[in-house]
């Protein structure tokens, strides 16, 4: 019981954290810098409290009481480790940001906690109405972040572009939900692995169709092609250190349902198999053509994202479903995790008052400027772009060498190829920071946090790549 | 593991691959211009004094990797740190070592502005580069390889002349682009071994013949652009214009070495059977090196693009030596890679100084130089006598050793000697183009434009041009002491591949006849 507690708590704890910030915001007694420590630390604790509650196999936790809707592993563990570290980070840069942007209130950190919270459950669901109402509850708090800036028109019309694909992507969950639930009396994901075995995945037409709808839904939220149009308006649309939570935590969140699902029963990953590789490549390479076409930071940063979805679909394609254990994917997502925080931590600083700096032009002459910022941008770039000896580098290295292994080479040699593509934009900033002279001063009224989460990042980048946790 | 003489006492080789990087960390906190440059230099003259080391403690009879070091890395995927030196790679070691400091020296009032970010991106360089060549894990090998294309991209962009940008993003983007099919190759061969990275492992294997010609193609593309051989050689000219003196002679003295010396590490034991039967189409492709680069350097008027373009030509010799795979041939490869270094690099030296005073790399705006100037045209003559060959210097010596190996070649071409003959014209072409230079230079009219006002070289100059001297007679009068030193490695080399090559050799023949 004590362990089931334990597997239990960080959500607890989250969860909490979320609560308590929103009510004391209510009572209008918390300080913006204080509601920022307050939630960080509820992260940090998280965190610990992650790590301490180590496991081995798949633990249901109070199986009696959740009929066990929820399963621990540790791939979902993982999952959460970065999730979490994801919410400290956005915290943390955050603080910076709204510095020089002032139309936070403490809502803003426990709509952060609210995210979490409903990503730590949707990584442990198995279950499909579970699996719904956690994402629902992340959907929701990032809808309400997107559009955090009520004065400002594109963030209108990136909630707004949000909310409704959102609300389509959530009835295609549930029009699914209610295809298997219809066919197989039962919404659990062990009902379902034990139909797949029984009669075959193909002879079930309700589960076909239903794992039809689910997937997309997935493919959706990730930003997969064709259901990637949405992303670079939105990311574009939302305030810096959301858009870095949304592409990364959210990210790693539906990928760990999304793998969790795929990974039911071979028969269901092997029918899949072929429309995933063609759905990578395509997003591969229309990521990369989006990206190549934006002169704004955020948008190009948003399509690479579209990119970074391909690479993950790699790994998804190249995974085996008899063994599955995640390591590909989870250190993939780490890794970009830290590298896009990383970025837009950066960014959270050096933006300035209003974003006024959002073009690759304004960030001419950064390295002369401030020298340590423009490194670690650079070095973040350089780990998107799978460089050695950075994170990205042994991401990629992991997923084509798992592809490789599956068999899959044209997807690994297209992986590869995509990422030479993808170079170009990157180092379009490159150019821009190191080759121009600088046109403006660069000063930024930030406060310590900002540049002190860029660095940590920084580092992190390099200390991931070279001495990488066995999961 | 028994290709390794593991060494017990102080771990040199580590020491020398992270000294210039922890060489870095100074620079990171005193923004001090010219602290920057003494500390440079101190750090980069320790290496080079410490590489000798190296030489007296090599043992020239044993083909194994010496002064390994051996450690693990990453379990979960078996990635071990494990480096060591052998005949092939000791003297390119040495090479990059002692031309660092000289690096420096060159730059030393080149470089105007943010001297600290420039001595920083060259001690990264001198760690990725000396890595390269020692690295023994595939992995870490790949690491470096790419590692070093960043600082080298920053010193063109940055420190490079007016299309400094353009030079540079084509850089980055031609070597990235050839070096990423050798990723996929790498992790092939890492399935195909049974999970290892450890590259001596990976020689001598006998893999089929048609995944030997995949590896092969995958690693050649990689391998081609960096040395760069003809018609993958366009970057070479864009980013050794642009490039500053000591961006340029690192590119031509170190970074085209590594090309070549992939050929001899990897593609030769690896893929023996694939290397026997692509090797006219290699040969042929070096010999289109040699004459194009001649003729191409026969038409420049700006001096290093001239130098650029003699750089494909002997690039070609140096290839065409390792892929007529005798002993000759390939000893004289890995001289000429030494000689290169040294001519090369030194003439590049040579037209940065004198862009330093006139700003101009023009042929015609550096004409009669050579009345007022007369230490420096001393130089400029011993260089560029080395650089086609004549008697006496070092060029002569490899480029002989190549010619022969050619003559003699008999796999596929039974002493057939279109091969050398073909080759012999590049020869003459370099004569012709770096006289041409030289002829300007040195007896040109002084008076269009006005030249009486330049200065001759100071003691700094003088002292960085007089060690190339020194090398380009040394091999050329006493190579023996050079090819002592990789004899049995090369030996060795060619031993193992003739008995490797004996199937595919005859599937080869069968196809070409």
């Amino acid at each position: 019981m004590t362990r089931d507690f334990l597997l239990l708590l960080p959500l607890g704890i989250v969860g909490a954290g979320a609560i308590l910030l929103m009510l004391r915001s209510a009572l209008g007694k918390l300080t913006l810098e204080a509601a920022s420590l307050v939630s960080m630390c509820v992260f940090a604790l998280a965190f610990i409290a992650q790590i301490l509650s180590g496991t081995i196999g798949h633990v249901s936790p109070y199986g009696s009481v959740f009929n066990g809707m929820l399963m621990v592993t540790d791939f979902t563990r993982v999952a959460g480790l970065i999730i979490l570290a994801c919410g400290f980070f956005t915290s943390m840069s955050s603080q910076s940001y709204f510095k020089e942007n002032g139309f936070a209130t403490v809502e803003y950190y426990s709509l952060i906690a609210f995210a979490v919270s409903g990503m730590l459950l949707l990584t442990m669901s198995q279950e499909l109405i579970t699996a719904f109402i956690s994402l629902e509850i992340m959907s929701l708090s990032i809808y309400i972040l997107v559009g955090f800036n009520r004065t400002c028109v594109t963030c209108a019309e990136a909630v707004l572009k949000y909310l409704m694909l959102g609300a389509f992507t959530g009835a295609f969950f549930t029009m699914g939900t209610a295809l298997i639930y219809g066919g197989l009396n039962s919404t659990k994901f062990s009902a379902i692995s034990t139909a797949i075995a029984a009669h075959g995945f193909l002879h079930l037409p309700a589960l076909v169709g239903g794992a039809f709808f689910i997937i997309v839904a997935f493919l959706f939220k990730v930003a997969a092609f064709p259901f990637h149009a949405w992303v670079v308006d939105v990311y574009d649309g939302a305030s810096v250190p959301v858009t870095g939570f949304m592409a990364t935590a959210l990210k790693t969140a539906v990928f760990a349902i999304f793998a969790n699902f795929l990974m039911l029963d071979p028969g269901l990953k092997s029918a899949w198999v072929n429309y995933l590789f063609y759905i990578a490549i395509l997003t591969m390479f229309g990521g990369n053509l989006i990206a190549i076409g934006q002169n704004t930071l955020k948008r190009m940063l948003a399509a690479s994202g579209i990119v970074h979805t391909g690479y993950l679909l790699i790994a998804l394609v190249a995974v085996s479903a008899d063994h599955f254990t995640g390591s590909v994917i989870l250190y993939y997502l780490a890794a970009y995790a830290v590298s896009t925080l990383g970025i837009f931590a950066a960014l959270s600083y050096l933006t300035g008052n209003g974003e006024m700096r959002s073009q690759f032009d304004d960030f001419k002459g950064l390295a002369k400027k401030r020298p340590y910022s423009a490194a670690a941008i650079t070095v973040f770039l350089l780990s998107m772009a799978g460089i050695p000896p950075t994170a990205g580098f042994m991401g990629k290295l992991y997923i084509i060498s798992s592809a490789i292994q599956a068999g899959q080479v044209t997807l690994a040699v297209l992986g590869i190829v995509s990422s030479i593509l993808s170079m170009w934009y990157y180092l379009r900033l490159i150019i821009n920071m190191y080759f121009h002279e600088p046109e403006e001063t660069f000063e930024t009224e930030c406060s310590v946090f900002g540049p002190v989460c860029t660095l940590i990042l920084a580092v992190a980048v390099f200390a991931i790549s070279l001495y990488p946790v066995t999961i | 593991m028994d290709q390794l003489l593991l060494n017990p006492g102080f771990p040199l080789l580590s020491t020398l691959i992270f000294l210039p990087l922890a060489g870095v960390i100074p620079l990171l906190i005193v923004k001090n211009d010219s602290f920057s440059r003494y500390w440079t230099l101190a750090v980069t003259t320790v290496v080079a004094v410490l590489s000798l080391l190296l030489i007296t403690g090599f043992d020239k009879t044993t083909v194994k990797f010496q002064f390994a070091e051996y450690h693990s890395w990453v379990q979960s995927l078996n990635i071990q740190y494990v480096v060591g030196v052998d005949g092939i790679s000791i003297l390119l070691v040495i090479l990059t070592t002692l031309i660092m400091p000289l690096c420096v020296l060159a730059s030393w009032s080149y470089i105007k502005t943010r001297i600290p970010t420039f001595m920083i991106c060259l001690l990264i360089m001198e760690t990725a580069m000396l890595g390269v060549f020692v690295a023994l894990d595939f992995v870490l090998f790949y690491i470096l390889w790419e590692a070093m294309l960043i600082p080298m991209y920053l010193l063109i962009g940055i420190w490079g002349g007016p299309r400094k940008i353009y030079a540079s993003v084509k850089f980055f983007l031609y070597t990235l682009a050839g070096s990423i099919l050798m990723l996929v190759g790498i992790i092939w061969l890492y399935m195909a071994n049974h999970y290892s990275f450890f590259i001596p492992d990976m020689m001598w294997v006998d893999y089929s013949f048609n995944h030997q010609i995949l590896l092969f193609l995958a690693f050649f593309l990689a391998f081609a652009i960096k040395v760069p051989m003809f018609p993958f050689h366009t970057w070479l000219p864009a980013a050794h214009v642009e490039a500053p003196t000591a961006g340029s002679v690192i590119l031509a003295s170190i970074l085209l070495k590594m090309g070549t010396y992939g050929f001899l590490r990897f593609a030769l034991p690896i893929t023996p059977a694939a290397t026997v039967y692509l090797m006219p189409y290699v040969l042929w492709l070096s010999i289109a090196g040699i004459i194009y680069g001649g003729f191409t350097a026969l038409a420049q008027q700006d001096m290093k693009k001239l130098i650029a373009y003699s750089s494909v030509g002997h690039m070609g010799f140096v290839t065409l030596g390792i892929f007529v795979l005798n002993i000759q041939g390939m000893e004289g490869s890995i001289l000429q890679m030494i000689n290169h270094g040294v001519t090369t690099g030194a003439l590049f030296l040579c037209v940065g100084m004198i862009y330093e005073r006139t700003h101009s790399r023009e042929l015609s705006s550096a004409t009669g130089v050579g009345k007022f100037m007369p230490v420096y045209v001393t130089f400029l003559a011993f260089f560029s006598l080395s650089s086609f060959g004549f008697p006496g210097t070092n060029s002569f010596v490899g480029e002989f050793l190549i010619l022969a190996g050619a003559f003699k070649t008999n796999i596929l071409f039974k002493h057939n000697i279109a091969l050398g003959l073909a080759a012999i014209p590049g020869a003459v072409l370099a004569a012709a183009y770096m006289l041409r230079m030289l002829q300007k230079i040195v007896w040109g009219g002084t008076a269009n434009p006005d030249q009486s006002w330049l200065t001759d070289l100071n003691i700094r100059e003088i002292a960085t041009l007089a060690p190339f001297l020194f090398f380009v007679f040394w091999i050329g009068l006493g190579p023996q002491p050079f090819i002592n030193l990789m004899h049995s490695s090369v030996v060795n080399l060619l031993d193992q591949f003739h008995a490797h090559q004996g199937h595919a050799l005859a599937a080869a023949e069968l196809i070409l006849r």
